[in-house]
């Protein structure tokens, strides 16, 4: 008998149907993945089944826990079985744990609400659970807040509140995404180890399939509030049925990059930037220390890193929008970025350094059209006749593939994708020989991050611009990078041509990086796999 | 997190000494010739010149703004100077009494009325906010909505003459004499007396803030039930009250402190209105009557005080927003 | 070349829509608390625009004294009657047409002195904000300074200054009420707009339009502005109730709107003082009721046009 099941289930936010009847079930012992992109119903549906959405949701269907019917249970008999029948873990554990708690309450909470218990018990089976998730000297940090930790420790945290009552079912939902690679991967093991010893339950739902293979026994494949494809976990990945599936499993690389940039001859590209003993601290904390590199002319430079590597602040330094400690820059031999304060970039350097940020939210004017918000640069640098200003416009729109209504519409009004190719269009307004993107894909859709990848490739071999590519993900800097620049707390680890560092890395902390890619165990199965995207 | 105190009270230091150099301008327009003021009224002009020797009065300003803020030469035996103990705010030539002591005098009334509608407004509107947040666009909620912005939207001493007249006229008329007509008695005379002098004044009080305050704790109450860690909460099986009370009132009290600091520190720097209708001897009245009859020092000796009450006040809410926040813990 | 081809995403795009100005509009109306207060401070409007016509069409002035007709033998003002609809008060002036010259004075008090005080509070808060650094510190200890100091007692220190040696004011009272008002608001709008300065000057938007060499008034202009206007007018339309309380106030305790002129303050602190508010109800209840709809008239409309346009009111 399954420990939880759905069936026929259906939410409602209200006009629009977010889950549209889906069915599945996970087993003692089992862990049942649950793979969609954004929109896809995946969350609303556990969330929905287990009484987790606002009121303002409506949720139709059936929900059995261990054989019992639990939808439109009424909240005191629900709330008896969150907690000690089901545990959850959910995505970012800086928001989902209360800022103001320390951990210790917090844990030891999710234990006396359903028991009653001492001071001291309680306090010692916090103390139990911070050690089993792997918690070093939980005495230090039981009475820490949650944002006195790491990204990984919080996670950790939401997990000893998860098992704090030895659950019969864990619900995790995207519980790495929002952590580092390395620190993913021992989440993902600490998951895994948890459930074993448990032989609890396990629901993994996340967008990319290459997280969940290396835990999934079955998985479920998701898509507008439907269920695109059900089975096995050995099906899905070697003998998947749907195209979508497969659409999904072209962009989830698993197990790392499949296909490395072409490689272009390291003598032929002249170099463009110099980047010489760059360093940069903030308040007395140094952030970049002695950093060095140059990126040649039409080349994708690569630079991985995690969080705190000081990756966007090279960014920053590099797009004139900081200047550094020590070290200085230079573009074409001229040097512009120094110690000192004031602007830092002249007029003409100012139009060869482009950027392109994370999050096209955010970098867009919200209330201005596209097209005024790409007619800026042109107008900034002295056009100013309407209808060339036009034609200029609708040139850019091209070269970025979009089509040309975009231009009368709000950035609201047009998707993540599209909002990154205005944001695109505009940093090549001005033909820069440089374009700094700082993950510019990181925002988006796994499947619409491989179509804006495609395009800055084609857009280098069309307009002969350099990339300093800035990014977390192995996986898109192995696909579109020339070299790849390793950085780790401020420094330079390793530098090389893309495949030479992913097949033959020479540093400690590379290997490591490239060990924590998922999906190493599922290498991917059939070559025509690739074609769905790649044709 | 000492780094963090003393800036916030060096700040609050520094406001305090700019509001204080202000005043002397003030005063400087104000006491057009004092001298004149504090001699005999027959006075020849030659005893008013010695008065304004006695008092330096010749001296340059800047000199006079040192007398002013440190130690001056003294008025009819008070010292002059604000920043001794206890300052000194001034002169009051028409009472012939230092303006520090009649302030003194009458603080116990205006702090007994702002505590006390304090008190009162922000246990019933941390009730009926929740409540309205808890219970969103039912029927409780707009209920709730239509009294606040009643509250809110009748100025003070509107609702003062009105809650006057039914609840002290009206009621004395049927020969029911629950709330006396004016006056104070201290606190420590007679609790009993001192609560019933002060119903009235309170509820007018207590009326516009719960109006405001409730409404700012349902809002807060929303956004902070919007996020993620409120759903963790449930996700343990907390119970709905715990989840109102414990984990989502914890984190939107920041600005219900802040606004309630704001308005504490308003009210202890004079309801004037309040005393007024309902003829409680507190600062507020002291200084609208000097106002009207021209008694300069008294009406700038309580701005000071009020500015002064209203720095350390909202002082005090930094200094607790500051600890609160785990950023400074540890 | 292959890079012409458009991508599926890219040709899914929602047909073109109307101008963002009617979109806005209807977003507004479609809100219930902006429609409700639209109507009562169009009522408001109304009633300050109909005050001479309704004064000529009675024959009445606002501080025209009519002890014959309008105060009975004890010398006790009428209620209501024909004449005067509203009753009078105990000087036999028309409490109607004194009410509605009331609505006159609030209005011109309370629009001047809040607008002031915006187009100052928000320009200091702009250049505090953007330029950041000492200009900041120095403006954000003024704004200090300026909220430290209470609203009504020091309006009275001013006020009570403002009394030349014979007891009459130097300066017009309307004019000292509007530049007093003026002064304890425009702090307000300062700290606000700088604090949505703050957040827009380090933002993404702000940084691509500098990388793509723009100048800082181009910043200003098109990305700061726009953004920032729409919570600023917002906050235009709490404030102003609330100033139109504080005349209101400084009038009832007799420093603000001098008699004869009439204001709503100085009406029901009249009807307070002489309690002829009891024999004639329409003395407190006209000016009363009337200052009562203008502040939930404009409370109404100003939580209405929070609730579409404030973006940090919409996601809570």
């Amino acid at each position: 008998m399954s420990v939880f099941s759905v069936d026929h289930l259906r939410v409602r936010f209200g006009g629009v149907q977010a889950v549209r009847g889906v069915s599945f079930g996970v087993e003692s012992g089992r862990t049942l993945a649950i793979v969609g992109e954004s929109g896809s119903g995946k969350s609303a549906s556990l969330l929905g089944a287990t009484g987790l959405l606002p009121g303002s949701a409506s949720v139709e269907g059936n929900v059995l826990h261990r054989g019992q019917e639990i939808l439109g249970l009424p909240d005191r008999d629900l709330r008896r079985l969150r907690g000690p029948q089901i545990g959850f873990v959910f995505q970012d554990p800086l928001s989902n744990l209360h800022p103001l708690k320390t951990i210790g309450d917090q844990i030891g909470e999710a234990i006396s609400v359903h028991q009653r218990i001492t001071r001291r018990q309680k306090h010692e089976r916090v103390l139990a659970l911070l050690d089993d998730v792997g918690i070093a000297d939980p005495q230090a940090r039981f009475s820490d807040y949650p944002r006195h930790l790491s990204g990984g420790m919080r996670q950790r945290v939401m997990i000893a509140i998860a098992i704090a009552l030895d659950p019969g079912l864990i619900i995790a939902d995207e519980p790495t995404t929002a952590l580092d690679v390395t620190v993913q991967a021992a989440i993902l093991d600490l998951l895994k180890r948890l459930q074993e010893e448990h032989g609890t339950a396990l629901i993994f739902v996340s967008h990319d399939l290459a997280v969940v293979s290396d835990i999934a026994d079955d998985v479920v494949v998701m898509r507008d509030g439907l269920v695109v494809e059900q089975a096995p976990a050995d099906d899905i990945y070697l003998r998947p049925r749907q195209d979508y599936t497969r659409e999904l499993l072209g962009a989830a690389r698993l197990g790392g990059p499949k296909s490395y940039a072409v490689q272009r001859d390291r003598q032929a590209t002249r170099p463009l930037l110099d980047v010489q003993a760059v360093a940069r601290s903030f308040a007395s904390r140094p952030v970049l220390d002695d950093v060095s590199f140059t990126i040649g002319e039409a080349e994708i430079l690569g630079l991985v890193g995690e969080s705190g590597s000081g990756k966007s602040t090279i960014g920053r330094l590099i797009a004139g929008l900081d200047r550094p400690n020590a070290g200085r820059i230079s573009l074409k031999g001229r040097d512009y970025s120094q110690p000192g304060s004031g602007g830092v970039l002249p007029g003409d350097l100012r139009r060869s350094i482009q950027v392109v940020f994370q999050d096209p939210y955010a970098s867009l004017n919200p209330r201005r059209r596209i097209e005024a918000i790409l007619a800026d640069p042109f107008v900034i640098h002295g056009t100013v006749d309407k209808a060339e200003l036009r034609e200029k416009v609708k040139q850019l729109v091209t070269d970025v593939e979009l089509s040309h209504d975009v231009l009368e519409r709000l950035p609201s009004q047009l998707s993540g994708g599209q909002r990154q190719r205005v944001a695109i269009a505009r940093a090549i307004a001005l033909r820069p020989s440089l374009i700094v993107a700082d993950e510019p894909v990181s925002a988006l859709d796994i499947t619409t991050q491989a179509k804006v990848i495609r395009l800055l490739a084609r857009l280098r071999d069309k307009l002969g611009v350099s990339f300093l590519f800035i990014s977390h993900d192995l996986g898109v800097i192995g696909e579109l990078c020339d070299r790849v620049i390793v950085l780790e707390k401020g420094q330079i680890v390793e530098v090389g041509q893309t495949q030479q560092v992913f097949e033959r890395p020479a540093h400690a902390y590379t290997r490591r990086l490239l060990a924590s890619i998922p999906g190493r165990k599922r290498p991917p199965a059939e070559a025509e796999l690739e074609d769905v995207i790649y044709g | 997190m000492v780094k963090q105190f003393s800036s916030v009270v060096l700040r609050s230091i520094s406001t305090l000494v700019i509001v204080l150099i202000l005043s002397f301008f003030i005063t400087r327009i104000a006491y057009r010739n004092p001298a004149a003021m504090l001699a005999p009224r027959n006075a020849t002009q030659e005893s008013i010149d010695a008065v304004a020797r006695a008092l330096r009065l010749d001296d340059p300003w800047y000199l006079q703004l040192w007398y002013y803020l440190f130690r001056g030469p003294d008025i009819q035996g008070a010292p002059m100077g604000l920043m001794h103990w206890p300052p000194a705010l001034g002169y009051s030539f028409r009472k012939q009494a230092p303006v520090t002591d009649l302030i003194l005098a009458k603080a116990p009334v205006t702090l007994s009325l702002a505590i006390g509608a304090l008190v009162i407004w922000m246990t019933i509107a941390i009730f009926s906010g929740v409540a309205a947040a808890r219970w969103q666009g039912r029927l409780i909620d707009h209920v709730l909505a239509f009294f606040a912005y009643v509250g809110l939207s009748v100025p003070t001493f509107l609702s003062g003459i009105l809650i006057s007249y039914f609840l002290f006229f009206q009621l004395s008329n049927q020969g029911i004499h629950w709330f006396p007509s004016s006056g104070y008695v201290p606190l420590s005379e007679d609790p009993l007396q001192w609560a019933r002098h002060l119903a009235l004044p309170w509820a007018t009080l207590a009326i516009a803030e719960i109006g405001l305050f409730q409404r700012m704790v349902r809002a807060s109450m929303l956004d902070v039930l919007g996020h993620d860690f409120i759903r963790t909460a449930r996700a343990k099986g907390v119970p709905e009250g715990r989840v109102y009370f414990s984990h989502a009132l914890k984190s939107a009290l920041n600005p219900i402190l802040t606004l309630g600091g704001l308005e504490l520190a308003a009210i202890m720097g004079g309801a004037i209105v309040t005393e007024t209708i309902f003829g409680l001897d507190g600062v507020g009245r002291m200084a609208i009557a000097a106002a009207l009859e021209g008694d300069f020092p008294v009406v700038i000796g309580t701005t000071i005080f009020a500015a002064s009450a209203f720095i350390t006040t909202t002082l005090a809410v930094d200094l607790v927003a500051q600890w609160r926040d785990p950023a400074n813990r540890n | 070349m292959a890079d012409t081809i458009h991508s599926p995403v890219a040709l899914i795009v929602p047909r073109a829509s109307p101008s963002p100005g009617i979109l806005l509009l209807k977003r507004l109306w479609r809100e219930r608390a902006v429609r409700t207060g639209a109507v009562i401070v169009g009522i408001v409007l109304l009633a300050a625009l109909s005050a001479p016509v309704v004064s000529h069409l009675l024959g009445h002035g606002p501080m025209e004294q009519f002890e014959g007709t309008a105060l009975d033998e004890m010398g006790l003002p009428i209620g209501p009657t024909l004449e005067f609809p509203l009753g009078a008060d105990g000087n036999g002036r028309d409490v109607l047409v004194r009410t509605l010259y009331g609505a006159q004075v609030s209005l011109l008090v309370g629009v001047p002195a809040t607008t002031i005080a915006m187009i100052i509070g928000t320009a200091i808060g702009l250049v505090s904000g953007f330029f950041a650094g000492r200009t900041d510190r120095i403006i954000s200890q003024a704004i200090d300074v300026a909220l430290s100091f209470p609203f009504v007692v020091t309006a009275l220190s001013l006020l009570a200054l403002n009394r030349g040696g014979t007891g009459q004011p130097i300066v017009p009272p309307m004019v000292v009420v509007i530049t007093i008002i003026a002064l304890f608001s425009w702090a307000y709008f300062a700290r606000l707009a700088r604090g949505l300065v703050l957040e827009l000057r380090t933002s993404p938007m702000v940084e691509a339009s500098r990388t793509i060499g723009a100048s800082w008034a181009r910043i200003i202009w098109f990305d700061i502005l726009p953004n920032i206007l729409p919570t600023v007018f917002v906050y235009w339309a709490v404030q102003l109730p609330a100033n139109i309380v504080a005349e209101a106030t400084l009038s009832f305790l007799g420093v603000g709107i001098q008699a004869p002129m009439p204001s709503w303050g100085n009406m029901i602190a009249e009807a307070q003082r002489t309690s002829l508010y009891q024999e004639q109800p329409w003395f407190l209840a006209g000016p009363g009721l009337a200052l009562f709809l203008t502040v939930v008239g404009f409370n109404t409309l100003s939580a209405g046009l929070r609730n579409v346009l404030d973006p940090n009111r919409r996601r809570a």
